[in-house]
């Protein structure tokens, strides 16, 4: 079986590189990408080390190479052939992932709001019309909080459902060159709101924005 | 062991699992060849990492 971590551009370099149960990884060249896969045998076991092992040879992956496409954890494909049969179907597509997030990293942001007291009890009606009232304010706030980070960035990705609490869930692709102007617009944001409570995780490798047109939204 | 973990590294360990279970390409015609329970997994990571000391590492990955 063939263990896939990451799709990367043909002169990718992974030399070193160990990942899930200690397979060593290496470079599979399909055109002008490449998959990074390592060799397992049967199933590969769903523990906490393993996917730590999956997100290490990522991140190596990532601090060697400008352009990385995560692979899913525990996907793989039976041998070579039938990889190489489903990625000459995708060339073109990840040639333009990968030049849609070379030099870039994804920064995560969460905002949540104050749980807000119970309300005394109205009519149905009442509480209907509140809770909408409150929905639509908090759809407010997150687009306003959203929107001119998205601007900044080269592409953004935002989770629906949410609600008055959890206000934003949202992933940036930000160029590695504007990381700091990047959290520095995260920090204006969050004087602005100095009411909420913000989480601005990263920088990751583009995990949200590896997604390929046939499997839908991204989140 | 499970010493609890400062929030702002829970949210960053919830989010990693998060990407590498949830998020990533998903190719049409490969095969599964691992299923990854996300609650068990950040439970296990959690306790992985609050006894064996890998915070730092962690956190130098993701800071």
């Amino acid at each position: 079986m063939l263990y896939l971590y990451a799709f990367v551009r043909e002169s990718a370099d992974v030399r070193d590189a160990t990942g899930v149960g200690g397979a060593p990884v290496h470079l599979v060249p399909l055109g002008t990408v490449a998959a990074v896969v390592a060799e397992v045998e049967g199933a590969v076991e769903s523990t906490d080390e393993n996917v730590l092992a999956h997100a290490h040879v990522i991140d190596a992956l990532a601090a060697t190479s400008d352009a990385v496409l995560p692979v899913r954890f525990g996907r793989g494909f039976r041998d070579r052939d039938d990889l190489e049969s489903a990625v000459t179907r995708l060339e073109a597509q990840l040639e333009d992932r990968l030049n849609e997030v070379s030099g870039c990293v994804e920064i995560g942001l969460h905002v949540a709001a104050p749980v807000q007291p119970a309300q005394p009890a109205g009519s149905g009606r009442d509480y209907m019309q509140d809770r909408l009232r409150d929905l639509a304010r908090a759809d407010a706030l997150a687009a306003d909080i959203h929107a001119p980070l998205a601007e900044r960035a080269r592409g953004a990705t935002r989770s629906r459902s949410v609600g008055t609490t959890a206000l934003l869930r949202a992933a940036y692709l930000v160029p590695a060159a504007d990381v700091d102007s990047f959290r520095a617009a995260v920090d204006d944001a969050r004087h602005r709101h100095s009411e909420l409570s913000f989480a601005c995780t990263g920088p990751w490798p583009p995990y949200s924005f590896a997604v390929l047109e046939r499997e839908g939204a991204a989140v | 062991m499970s010493r609890d973990l400062p929030l702002e590294q829970q949210i960053t360990l919830i989010e990693l699992v998060d990407r590498v279970l949830s998020k990533g390409v998903v190719v049409t015609g490969d095969i599964t060849l691992a299923v990854a329970d996300v609650d068990l997994v950040y439970v296990g990571l959690r306790v992985l990492l609050a006894s064996v000391g890998t915070i730092e590492r962690l956190q130098g990955q993701a800071a």
